[in-house]
């Protein structure tokens, strides 16, 4: 049987159909209600001999790459995130496309950080949150998000629930540095500090600018290039 | 202030309804007439999740004062499958593509994105589809898969596909 | 949630009975209301009674009167529709451009031009809620005595944050005043003083009813440059506004007459002068664009009343007014 646009059909005579919803009522009928309760728990002998550490343990972790295609505008500082490629090793996916929206959320999510997003209190205004709102703490729109490419790699983990590990937190992480090499390898400077903003980016180009201009750096391959 | 008396349509239906003169068009549906599929997010027209349509336009109901929507039309995300059954293709195309996730942003994108189609009919590109979402924050998708699914819809009703032969 | 304080709503379907109701002590006029009501909900003002523009119908035409050759907008047309008009793009196209980049497709569709130009100042001291103010016991623009942008100041500076008003001065545009005592014509240009605390010269009582573009015959190119952080929902960080009369219809005609209008300083835009040296000079000879940039930059110094380092936005102004001119040259 297969349910599809709102109707439960037959697979071997699909013209055999009903509305959903009647389905369920027969299943009902002839089951009780339908449903499912499952759990899963971490391993017991996976964990850290240290306080705390036998919260949770995983019994494996994820891995993830990311590419970031991105461009910096040497004269104003703002760095554009073009596409992010994100491949992600979940174990086994339970549902590609949940893994997917997972995956694409937590770049979404650090590229946010890396690029706009930042906790500001105001020590001169008794510590004064200075985004309070969601006008002034700037979360990326639709025209912001850079595309972004999932990848799901599949390598099953036998502790797992079905092979899973996991597809939450994992994917964010590296975006950042993602966006940080980038930059380096745009124009020639290394950020260390979130978020990459238009002034804290310009001013580390200009700075280095006046270290090629002193003769103490080599010009960048970019500067280079524009130079030839 | 002393309630007053308020008409107007919602999804199709003739309403009427007692308000403070204070109250936003947002507080009516969702507290006065149960229409709680339109969310309180920011309340100050930021994040666009009180979407709603006033006379077929997307408009913020959070500033949005309930006595000037007098004898509109408004359309609320409950309305939307109406027309077709139960689902409009936007809100199936948000599902196959897993377009939710904690789902608080879904109404208004649902309710800009059917504004959309209904002015560009035919398939949209997904830019024209960033640019009418653009007033509607989502935290959880990355956008990705919401852009995904009103391209796919669009597809979906400029030519409509069968499912049950692509099932087998 | 953020709840308005408790008023009274008043529908008038003329713009007679809007101004005869404005008369009543504690009334305050609300058009689309998207930055109205926020300041409300904030408790930045306290009316105890809104009339609504929403009613009165006449207000939202856009028509070209071709004796006075003047393009007449309503001041009750959203900025959706303003960007889309055929007509303003026609006579005004770097008005479509500014209407079209107002903080979101959603605000755009419900806030008006009329709106649009009395948008208050703002500051990141001031737009927020009450309890985020009384942490720093408000400031001359709210509850309290200070100002904290300049320290020791008893002017408040609270920034002018509209996109359209610069293109529009830059334009020669006048607003239409009604009011009790009749209607009157003031050119924008003189409409906004320096005081964040009150920065336009309309009187209470008054409703500004339309926005009125003078026509040219000569050849122009007229631009509207806005940065800010994100693509959509903010206010401008920087905004320029330029408008060149040329000599001939091309960018490589010399340039007959030049202004140019800078937003988001203080409360007032400002006019940027001293642009004679640009006259005669080709629109697309670099050096125009380089003269233009430095002459902003240098009579243009953005305050600490909106986010970004103000020395920033200062150095951005001389790039993306330079770089407003070369997209002018290079649209031809």
């Amino acid at each position: 049987m297969a349910l599809i646009q709102r109707e439960a059909l037959d697979r071997e005579d699909p013209q055999r159909r009903v509305p959903i919803a009647e389905a369920f009522w027969w299943a009902e009928e002839d089951h009780g209600l339908l449903g499912e309760v499952g759990s899963y728990n971490t391993p017991k002998d996976r964990h850290g001999e240290y306080r705390g550490g036998t919260i949770g343990a995983s019994p494996a972790y994820s891995f993830t790459a990311h590419i970031a295609d991105l461009s910096v505008d040497v004269e104003t500082g703002v760095t554009t995130v073009h596409k992010v490629w994100v491949a992600h090793d979940c174990g086994q996916a339970l549902s590609r496309r949940i893994v997917e929206g997972q995956m694409e959320g937590s770049v979404y999510m650090g590229f946010a950080e890396a690029i706009m997003e930042e906790h500001v209190v105001d020590p001169e205004h008794n510590g004064e949150h200075t985004g309070p709102s969601l006008l002034d703490y700037r979360m990326p729109t639709f025209l912001d998000t850079p595309d972004i490419e999932a990848l799901i790699v599949e390598a099953p983990d036998a502790q797992g629930p079905y092979g899973a590990k996991e597809a939450g937190e994992g994917p964010l992480h590296p975006i950042i540095p993602a966006i940080a090499n980038g930059i380096y390898d745009a124009v020639g400077v290394r950020i260390d500090r979130l978020p990459f903003s238009p002034p804290r980016v310009l001013a580390a180009i200009q700075a280095r600018e006046a270290e090629v201009a002193a003769g103490h750096v080599q010009p960048h391959k970019t500067n280079a290039r524009r130079a030839g | 202030m002393t309630a007053r008396l308020l008409r107007f349509s919602v999804n199709g239906e003739p309403v009427t309804v007692a308000v403070e003169p204070q109250r936003t068009l947002l507080e009516v549906l969702r507290y006065e007439l149960d229409l709680i599929g339109s969310k309180q997010g920011c309340d100050k027209g930021d994040c666009g999740a009180c979407t709603v349509q006033i006379d077929g336009l997307p408009r913020l109901s959070c500033l949005t004062l309930a006595l000037a929507v007098e004898g509109r039309d408004i359309q609320t995300v409950e309305g939307l499958g109406r027309a077709h059954g139960g689902c409009h293709p936007l809100q199936d195309a948000m599902d196959r593509w897993d377009a939710a996730q904690c789902g608080f942003c879904t109404p208004g994108i649902l309710m800009s994105a059917e504004s959309l189609l209904r002015r560009s009919p035919g398939p949209v590109t997904r830019s024209e589809v960033r640019e009418a979402l653009a007033g509607n924050l989502c935290r959880c998708t990355g956008y990705t898969k919401i852009i995904d699914a009103v391209v796919d819809a669009s597809e979906q009703m400029a030519a409509p596909r069968d499912e049950t032969e692509a099932a087998q | 949630m953020l709840r308005l304080p408790r008023l009274d709503v008043l529908m008038p379907a003329t713009l007679d009975e809007a101004v005869l109701a404005l008369q009543s002590p504690g009334s305050r006029l609300i058009a689309g209301g998207t930055d109205l009501l926020p300041n409300l909900k904030h408790r930045l003002e306290s009316p105890t009674m809104l009339v609504s523009l929403a009613g009165v119908r006449e207000l939202s035409t856009i028509t070209v009167d071709d004796d006075a050759q003047e393009l007449v907008i309503g001041a009750g047309a959203t900025l959706t529709t303003v960007e889309q008009c055929p007509q303003v793009r026609a006579h005004a196209p770097s008005l479509c451009s500014a209407a079209g980049l107002v903080a979101s497709p959603l605000i755009r569709n419900q806030a008006t031009l009329g709106g649009n130009v009395n948008l208050d100042t703002r500051c990141r001291y001031v737009n927020q809620t009450d309890f985020w103010r009384s942490a720093i016991g408000g400031c001359i623009k709210s509850e309290g005595t200070v100002c904290h942008v300049v320290p020791g100041g008893k002017n408040c500076v609270a920034a002018m944050s509209s996109d359209c008003v610069p293109v529009l001065i830059s334009l020669g545009a006048s607003l239409q005043l009604v009011g009790p005592n009749g209607r009157r014509r003031v050119a924008m240009k003189d409409y906004y003083v320096a005081d964040g605390t009150r920065h336009t010269t309309r009187e209470d009582g008054e409703v500004t009813t339309a926005v009125i573009v003078p026509l040219v015959s000569t050849p122009r190119r007229a631009g509207y440059s806005k940065w800010t952080v994100r693509g959509s929902i903010d206010f401008p960080l920087t905004s320029v506004a330029l408008c060149f009369d040329l000599e001939r219809d091309e960018v490589a005609a010399p340039i007959a007459g030049a202004t140019v209008v800078v937003g988001v300083l203080g409360a007032k835009p400002r006019v940027v002068t001293r642009l004679d040296e640009v006259v005669g000079k080709s629109l697309s000879d670099p050096e125009t664009a380089a003269i233009v940039a430095e002459r902003v930059h240098r009579q243009c110094k953005p305050l600490a009343n909106v986010p970004y380092e103000a020395p920033y936005r200062r150095q951005m102004l001389r790039v993306h007014t330079r770089r407003a001119i070369e997209a002018l040259v290079a649209d031809g």
